[in-house]
């Protein structure tokens, strides 16, 4: 994604923000998915430990009304999975380790999703 | 005394013979109201006819109904409470059967008819607030039909006839909070109708049946997913139970059924159970309410990887038939912008994101 994009996906995600804003009472997944994309913008800009922290709230937000073995905690776990390899070397190891337990996960649950792409490319050296 | 008797006994009389002077005037009224209706039925059978119809081609349901609502309006310009009897029944017809911008100018000529004969708090106005409500949610103005109910609602609330419009109102209230995020409002305004139905209606009434569909909806929106299960399963059971397996409005909690087990992460049951809810769909349903579930279905495809099964469901379904519904559009470019995005079409995906964001805009107004 090129600078003019990201422009474009920060001032969406700003709306987004104001809107959630004006709906306390907005599902969890709505709250997920705008939060997604605020980690990915984190993640864009640099701010690694502030993704990591918002992730792993929204992870723990999602896991608590679905479980653990639903498709949008295990896209979160993927997301989790890109932003430790990009943190700092001592993550790898962890990124590895939740990338084969989200594949063995998808393969128990016979399902293929579009996003487990970014996962092989995330999990890869 | 006995003067006082005679003239108190002839005022009885005039009084009684008044009373019936008003009802034969009301049951003409009825008479020609419904006359008016069924005419438009017979019209509507005669069409079908080839010997029958008077013209080379079968006019159809809309045209029909407009001619129906401009006869209305010549014989009956004299009589404003039968004439708005007759528009807001044909007007209710023209939202289903053609659009609700169709349909907005005769219902909101019945509600102006029964405010100037009948006054504010009546019930015959009360009535056509709920329908002129319905048009104006339906064209995305929530805020002019919540208004509305909310009028309707305390002309209903003291009226023993009542009831059932009550329940109405209330549950087209839950609906409108719902779209517009206020899912706590909505299920009180539910629960509110939930208890009046059983009374109103009966608990074995598909209308009472189907504010346990609605009821699951709202828990899911409040992310009470065992709740929105059990809600689902219920109004299943029963409307099979009372009503068979082919029952049309079964589709929706169905469908929603579904979409619960998804969201538990039960993939396989989620599919089954759309697929069926779709399958049922095609059977009973027209083609404008088969596209949320459509649009559910094909995302529950994408979200498993099925894309080239999600674009054939998408691709199924057809734009003029929800031409005026904003949220369906919304739902409809939102799907569509998903599935180009997993296609790894981003540039399509951005032209469809915008296009639902557009939309999902006239909803909140």
């Amino acid at each position: 994604m090129d600078l003019v994009r990201w422009q474009a996906a920060q001032s969406s995600l700003e709306s987004a923000t104001k809107i959630l804003a004006t709906l306390p009472e907005s599902s969890v997944y709505t709250r997920t998915a705008v939060k997604q994309i605020r980690v990915r913008w984190l993640m864009h800009s640099g701010q690694i430990p502030a993704a990591l922290v918002l992730l792993q709230n929204a992870i723990d937000e999602l896991t608590a009304i679905s479980g653990d073995k639903t498709l949008e905690v295990l896209q979160l776990q993927a997301l989790m999975v890109q932003l430790l390899r990009t943190s700092e070397p001592a993550n790898l190891a962890r990124a590895q380790q939740l990338a084969n337990a989200i594949r063995d996960t998808l393969d128990a649950l016979a399902i293929h999703p579009a996003w487990a792409v970014y996962l092989a490319v995330a999990a890869s050296p | 005394m006995a003067f006082l008797a005679l003239t108190s006994a002839a005022g009885v009389s005039i009084y009684q013979a008044e009373i019936a002077a008003t009802s034969a005037r009301r049951a003409e009224l009825e008479a020609s109201s419904s006359g008016r209706v069924s005419d438009f039925a017979l019209a509507m059978f005669r069409e079908l006819s080839a010997t029958s119809r008077t013209g080379a081609t079968p006019k159809t349901p809309p045209q029909i109904l407009q001619n129906a609502i401009n006869d209305a309006r010549a014989q009956l310009a004299k009589d404003p409470a039968a004439l708005a009897k007759v528009l807001n029944a044909l007007g209710e017809l023209q939202i289903e059967l053609d659009s609700p911008s169709a349909a907005e100018s005769a219902v909101f000529e019945a509600l102006a008819l029964n405010r100037q004969t009948h006054g504010e708090q009546n019930l015959e106005t009360a009535k056509a607030m709920v329908s002129y409500a319905i048009i104006r949610q339906k064209l995305g103005d929530t805020q002019q039909a919540e208004l509305m109910l909310n009028q309707a609602l305390a002309i209903f609330a003291p009226l023993t006839v009542g009831q059932r419009p009550w329940v109405m109102a209330q549950s087209l209230l839950a609906n409108i909070c719902r779209i517009t995020g206020r899912s706590v409002a909505a299920l009180q305004h539910l629960d509110a109708a939930r208890a009046i139905a059983k009374t109103a209606y009966g608990a074995d009434h598909p209308n009472a049946i189907s504010l346990e569909t609605n009821r699951g909806i709202l828990l899911k929106a409040l992310d009470r997913l065992p709740d929105a299960h059990a809600a689902f399963e219920l109004a299943i059971s029963a409307y099979q139970r009372t009503q068979g397996a082919s029952f049309p409005r079964l589709v929706w909690p169905m469908m929603n059924l579904g979409s619960v087990q998804e969201r538990q992460g039960q993939y396989t049951q989620a599919l089954s159970t759309m697929r069926a809810a779709v399958t049922l769909g095609k059977r009973v349903l027209d083609a404008n309410n088969l596209v949320s579930f459509s649009v559910n279905y094909a995302n529950s495809l994408r979200s498993v990887g099925a894309l080239s099964e999600a674009a054939d469901v998408i691709d199924s379904i057809a734009i003029p038939d929800i031409h005026e519904r904003p949220d369906l559009l919304s739902n409809y470019y939102l799907a569509r912008a998903m599935l180009a995005h997993d296609q790894r079409q981003l540039q399509k995906a951005e032209v469809e994101f915008n296009l639902a964001t557009a939309w999902a805009e006239k909803i909140a107004g």
